[in-house]
């Protein structure tokens, strides 16, 4: 009761003697999520407007007879002739660490009936990207814990990096993989007690999907429990394309705070070819001029303010924009936006925009996973720009020739169809190629760590796996993660420590796999 | 008269013909408008008196300061308060004032879109806003 007090006291002491002067008009038309108003001669772009009952809405058409206002909420009460003034301020969301663990709607408000959020800062839903003087070069790894994106597409904190392909090829299972890892990766971290050790934070951004799948995926976060180190912003089809349209920026606000407050932040757009759907309708009904596939003119500029948003700050632009109270440390936010194609066209209007816009793509094949090989990840079409600077140098060492043996294979593989007599060294390196293909076959929900990747991939680079049929690969090396991990955890904290295989460790590890090798049949 | 326009962008033009040097509609220019249009087709017509009675009415609210208030306000400050707007606006204001028990203290004034609002209801108002 005394708080509620307190509270009714502070705002009454808020409340200016002088007089207030708003702005107002009239609702003309009504339809479809959009208010079209008379009046209201001082809107400003983007400015919010209040309207009876609570309800808000923002002005995204300023025309010379009306303005054009996206209605955020429930607006079945509202009427003709109903009055919206301006609010003189621009939608913000609300940041911070208490929004860890918790599910939001596209502006902030809570939906998992845990009760409200206490947090004491907001940051504009709508932001200008940081410019080019305060970013710093992408060498920080993230590790998504997925052996094939690992190893050949590496991640690094502060890029972009398409998530790419049709529906159904486990676009979504890469980036819950991604989140998983990084609240295990976390959990360990700060157990461990390491004062340069940076968690990664997650935000995942559902827009326009299901509600049974945005429900699966926070049960299988929470299972895995990466819920404590995860935002849910959820935007889900029922909601109306307002809310749709904002939340990928509302989840970014989220993220920037950690990424201004020097500390690294992955967000997950799940996905942005719904995203572009919804302003579709939204401009339509704005009746703003159509351009290809009735998408308005703008909707490169629609991905590309979002997505410049993601980057990798310097300490001095942290420290700048903390006043001083953070020293020495950058901030990333990681971006994995998803797109959905149709058939396989990567040609397409909205996935070229978002490809051209993103720092490397991963691209999913549904012919790769009807084949069982899963996650589907085309290797040849994958790419990631920052490469091999966002990995560790034990990862280099191993993985470096991956990415070429497995193009080897693939081109071997389609000439041996036709049956003709193989050389030794040909076989061999088909045997070798089909299994690492086997070896990168990884079932959802169960990210590996970056030392097994490690001494994995060194394996299968060094015939370790060769006496193993190829159907038997999966089987090997889930028993060798399983040997490593209980049998000999000193050797992958050694790699994890020292961050390289050097020739002690090197011969450690080949001790340990051919003790291995003796005990598995 | 010339059609090229669009009803709208000639209706507005209309407007300011119908504006007097003090920035009121004048009901003679507006009568002069309406003789003016008569010859024309009747869909254009329609589309043009309709653009123009809108504008008119927006005109009309810009050009009128409306002053609400509780208690009791004497000729001479609203006197004053509509020549501190017309100043502020630029036009001379007309001045319309009533009294508004729901306002239950201070003043509430509104010229065109804008609201001016120092009245004790309004400010109860923004306290049940910001604590809900």
């Amino acid at each position: 009761m005394s708080t509620v007090l307190e509270q009714i006291q502070q705002e009454i002491a808020k409340l200016e003697t002088g007089s207030t002067h708003r702005n107002v008009g009239r609702i003309v038309t009504l339809a479809d999520g959009v208010a079209k108003l008379d009046g209201l001669s001082a809107v400003m772009y983007n400015e919010m407007i209040e309207f009876p009952g609570g309800v808000f809405g923002i002005a995204l058409n300023l025309e010379a007879d009306e303005i054009g206002a996206i209605i955020l909420g429930d607006y079945a009460h509202l009427k003709e002739g109903d009055e919206g003034k301006t609010t003189g301020r621009l939608l913000s969301v609300p940041v911070g660490k208490a929004l860890l663990g918790r599910v939001v709607d596209a502006i902030g408000r809570p939906i998992d009936g845990k009760g409200p959020i206490n947090t004491t800062e907001s940051y504009p839903v709508e932001k200008i990207a940081p410019g080019i003087i305060p970013r710093q070069s992408v060498d920080q790894p993230l590790q998504t814990g997925i052996m094939s994106v690992d190893s050949m597409i590496p991640i690094g904190r502060g890029q972009r990096e398409l998530i790419i392909g049709d529906r159904s090829t486990g676009k979504t299972a890469i980036a819950i993989d991604a989140i998983i890892n990084q609240s295990v990766i976390n959990k360990e971290g700060l157990a461990s007690g390491d004062p340069k050790f940076r968690p990664v934070y997650s935000i995942y951004v559902a827009v326009g999907q299901k509600n049974s799948n945005v429900a699966r995926t926070i049960k299988a976060l929470e299972k895995a429990g990466a819920m404590e180190h995860t935002i849910i912003v959820s935007a889900p089809a029922a909601d109306n394309p307002a809310n749709q349209y904002l939340a990928p920026y509302s989840g970014c606000a989220m993220g920037e705070w950690f990424m201004e407050n020097g500390q690294d932040a992955l967000i997950v757009y799940d996905d942005l070819s719904k995203h572009a759907v919804a302003y579709r309708q939204i401009s339509l009904v704005l009746k703003r001029p159509s351009g290809r596939e009735a998408y308005p003119g703008d909707v490169f500029y629609l991905h590309s303010r979002l997505l410049e948003r993601a980057a990798r700050l310097n300490a001095a632009d942290v420290e700048k924009r903390t006043n001083g109270k953070v020293k020495g440390s950058t901030g990333s936010l990681t971006a994995l936006p998803i797109i959905e194609t149709q058939s396989g066209d990567v040609s397409a209007y909205i996935p070229t925009n978002v490809i051209s816009i993103t720092d490397g793509q991963i691209f999913l094949e549904t012919d790769l996973f009807n084949q069982g090989i899963r996650p589907a990840i085309s290797v040849g079409l994958s790419v990631s720009r920052v490469g091999s600077a966002a990995q560790i140098k034990a990862f280099k060492q191993v993985a470096g020739r991956i990415k070429l043996e497995l193009a080897q294979y693939r081109e071997l593989a389609a000439f041996a169809q036709f049956g003709s007599d193989l050389d030794a060294r040909t076989k061999q390196q088909l045997e070798r190629g089909a299994r690492i293909v086997e070896l990168f076959k990884q079932p959802a929900l169960m990210p590996k760590r970056t030392e097994v990747q490690v001494v994995l991939l060194w394996a299968v680079q060094n015939g370790v796996f060769d006496p193993i049929a190829r159907e038997k690969i999966v089987a090997a090396s889930t028993s060798i993660e399983e040997f490593f991990v209980t049998r000999k955890a000193a050797t992958l904290k050694k790699i994890v420590t020292e961050g390289k295989l050097s020739d002690a460790l090197t011969a450690e590890v080949k001790g340990a796999c051919e003790e291995w090798a003796r005990s598995f049949s | 008269m010339s059609l090229a326009h669009s009803p709208k962008e000639l209706a507005k033009k209309l407007t300011r013909l119908t504006l007097g040097a003090d920035g009121q509609i004048d009901p003679a220019r507006a009568d002069a408008v309406l003789k003016a249009l008569e010859p024309y087709k009747p869909r254009h017509r329609q589309a043009i008196l309709k653009a123009y009675l809108h504008y008119l009415q927006i005109e009309d609210r810009r050009s009128r300061l409306a002053v609400e208030h509780a208690g009791d306000l004497g000729p001479a400050e609203l006197e004053s308060l509509r020549a501190q707007y017309s100043k502020k606006y630029g036009r001379t204001l007309r001045l319309e004032a009533r009294t508004n028990p729901a306002l239950l203290a201070g003043l509430r004034l509104s010229v065109g879109d804008d609201i001016y609002e120092a009245s004790a209801a309004g400010r109860l108002a923004a306290l049940a806003t910001a604590l809900s």
